[in-house]
């Protein structure tokens, strides 16, 4: 159904492709900076992607202002000052965020810090708080799932009192994003198999919850459809180069879609399920993934018997009778998941991924505090999330 | 022929309609968090003296509600700053909410609300105000407003019957 009002809203400029990082120089020329300030993880340092990235600005005159190599795993207000007073200290212009999620979130904090001269970035978490324009961000991803390079959100952790800020403003959206199939090359199995599946969820769910918009439906269709002719693949064969930059581009496209349509109740299970039993996100996507579609069919299973062509392709699509469409999409996930584990061991139920029993209950009374659960197509309430879980155990 | 300063016109209709609904939200929260034990039990999420303002942009029509020991206060104007602060982006928005031709995950999801605060209240807020709605509005008008309708037992249509006797009145 066309949506009676809908807003959708992406600023990024993307380079994508084969040597973009040596486009970096021109990109800082045409921003008007000079002296960029690199934020990453140690990770990221010690695969050698920071060189490559670093390479892109052979014969060229930046000089870079500091490298930030701190980032932890969760991004939190410590390392978010950190960065933002090292930055103001060594007069740097810009940010150059090199890594996944939890680099490109930090980056996202310290602009906020920066450009709102603040040392208290609590201040400004909810929707539409910012009201500085940003520093320019320049995003290198590392993995394709996130999508965070496009996205308006960023989540810094509160330590101290022990939750999740989430921040959303149009502001945050980053200047540039360069996506290289280099930065991805040496991403192992198991995380490819992750990263791409976060990478399905958003799109996924981006097409079929409330705020889904005719604009935001076409990334997120392309995606899809990218995605599954490639991850399988790219699993099997990390050298696929090209493979691999398609997987970049749809995470990317993945990221427009989710970034102004939301997601809905995988993600509110899942940041849950991540957050108290400490399983990758993106595994957390994959096993929930099939079980909430199956709890949302009766509403939006005309959407998921669309998304049989981009999942399957045009034969399998008009060889399905189309009262059946729906489920067979659900079902061509669950293979898909079962492939996925044969080839690299990613697990396919909660049981497996380590969450243990006892849990599930506090996972579904938290999971109701996400903010994602609004847009989901159906309502839950704890015994809802219940059985989905028991359904994913 | 060129105007200067032009002022913008304001709608007494919608203005008087969002200030009644206001009332009655107030009053209906207050009266509602006496005597529901699902409202009483989303209360324990939040700290003694937990303030929510619920205001309309720019025209500043405001609900001010306070967590007082088990239930929920109506009070006026505050001059420090709410704990959550739910937006209605324009008079429009808060019109058609209160009218129930929108709701508000609606207008949540068109982008008509912002939020300032933590996130995770918000969506205790959204569920009080579920329960809240489900005593203020018969079921013909909470299916346009609620995801889901919920049956009520006996006990709860007497406790319909008291938000829109006692509970508007003196929000008891």
């Amino acid at each position: 159904m066309f949506p009676k009002y809908f807003e959708f809203f992406n600023s990024v400029k993307i380079n994508a492709g084969e040597n973009a990082l040596e486009g970096l120089p021109s990109e800082l020329n045409r921003l008007n900076v000079s002296k960029p300030f690199i934020i990453t993880d140690e990770g990221i340092v010690k695969v050698g992607l920071l060189d490559i990235v670093l390479s892109g600005f052979n014969d060229s005159d930046i000089v870079i202002g500091a490298i930030y190599d701190k980032v932890p795993p969760d991004s939190s207000i410590e390392v978010v000052n950190e960065a933002a007073r090292i930055y103001k200290e060594q007069n740097c212009d810009c940010i150059i965020a090199v890594g996944g999620g939890s680099v490109i979130d930090s980056a996202k904090g310290m602009n906020i810090v920066i450009s709102e001269n603040t040392n208290d970035i609590v201040k400004f978490a909810g929707h539409d708080r910012i009201k500085n324009f940003q520093q320019p961000l320049i995003v290198i991803p590392t993995t394709s799932g996130t999508g965070s390079e496009v996205t308006l959100v960023a989540v810094v952790a509160d330590k101290q009192k022990d939750k999740k800020m989430l921040f959303t403003s149009s502001k945050l959206l980053p200047s540039v994003a360069v996506i290289d199939p280099r930065m991805t090359m040496s991403l192992p199995p198991v995380l490819t198999a992750a990263t791409g599946m976060d990478a399905l969820t958003h799109a996924i769910e981006a097409y079929t919850c409330l705020q889904k918009n005719p604009i935001s439906d076409a990334y997120a269709y392309s995606a899809i459809k990218t995605v599954s002719e490639n991850l399988i693949n790219v699993i099997e064969d990390g050298k696929d180069a090209q493979g691999r930059l398609e997987l970049a581009v749809a995470s990317t496209s993945a990221g427009i879609a989710f970034s102004n349509s939301m997601v809905g109740a995988v993600h509110a299970i899942g940041h849950t399920v991540g957050a108290i039993a400490h399983i990758h996100h993106g595994m957390a996507m994959s096993i929930l993934l099939p079980h909430v579609m199956e709890y949302n069919q009766n509403t939006v299973g005309n959407l998921y018997a669309k998304l049989l062509l981009p999942l399957a392709g045009a034969e399998v699509y008009s060889s399905t009778p189309k009262e059946e469409r729906s489920q067979a999409s659900i079902n061509f996930i669950k293979e898909m998941n079962k492939q996925i584990n044969t080839i690299c061991g990613m697990s396919i139920t909660l049981k497996n991924a380590g969450v243990s029993e006892e849990k599930l209950q506090e996972i579904a009374n938290k999971s109701l505090n996400d903010g994602a659960m609004v847009v989901n197509p159906v309502d839950l309430n704890t015994d809802d999330v219940m059985s989905v879980l028991k359904k994913a155990y | 022929m060129i105007k200067t300063e032009v002022i913008s016109k304001k709608s007494i209709f919608k203005n008087a309609v969002v200030a009644v609904g206001f009332y009655a939200l107030g009053r209906g929260t207050e009266s509602t968090s006496k005597f529901n034990s699902n409202l009483k039990g989303e209360l324990k999420a939040w700290e003694e003296g937990y303030l929510i303002l619920l205001k309309v942009a720019p025209s500043g029509k405001e609900l001010w509600l306070q967590k007082s020991g088990e239930s929920m206060k109506w009070i006026g104007k505050q001059s420090k700053e709410a704990d959550l602060i739910v937006v209605f982006k324009n008079l429009d928005t808060a019109f058609k909410i209160i009218t129930t031709l929108s709701n508000v995950h609606t207008a949540f999801v068109q982008n008509r609300i912002m939020v300032y605060g933590d996130v995770s209240q918000s969506m205790v807020l959204i569920r009080i105000l579920n329960i809240v709605q489900s005593y203020l509005f018969p079921p013909f008008l909470s299916k346009h407003v609620l995801k889901r309708v919920p049956k009520f037992s006996f006990a709860q249509h007497m406790g319909r019957i008291r938000v829109y006797t006692t509970g508007l009145l003196f929000g008891y």
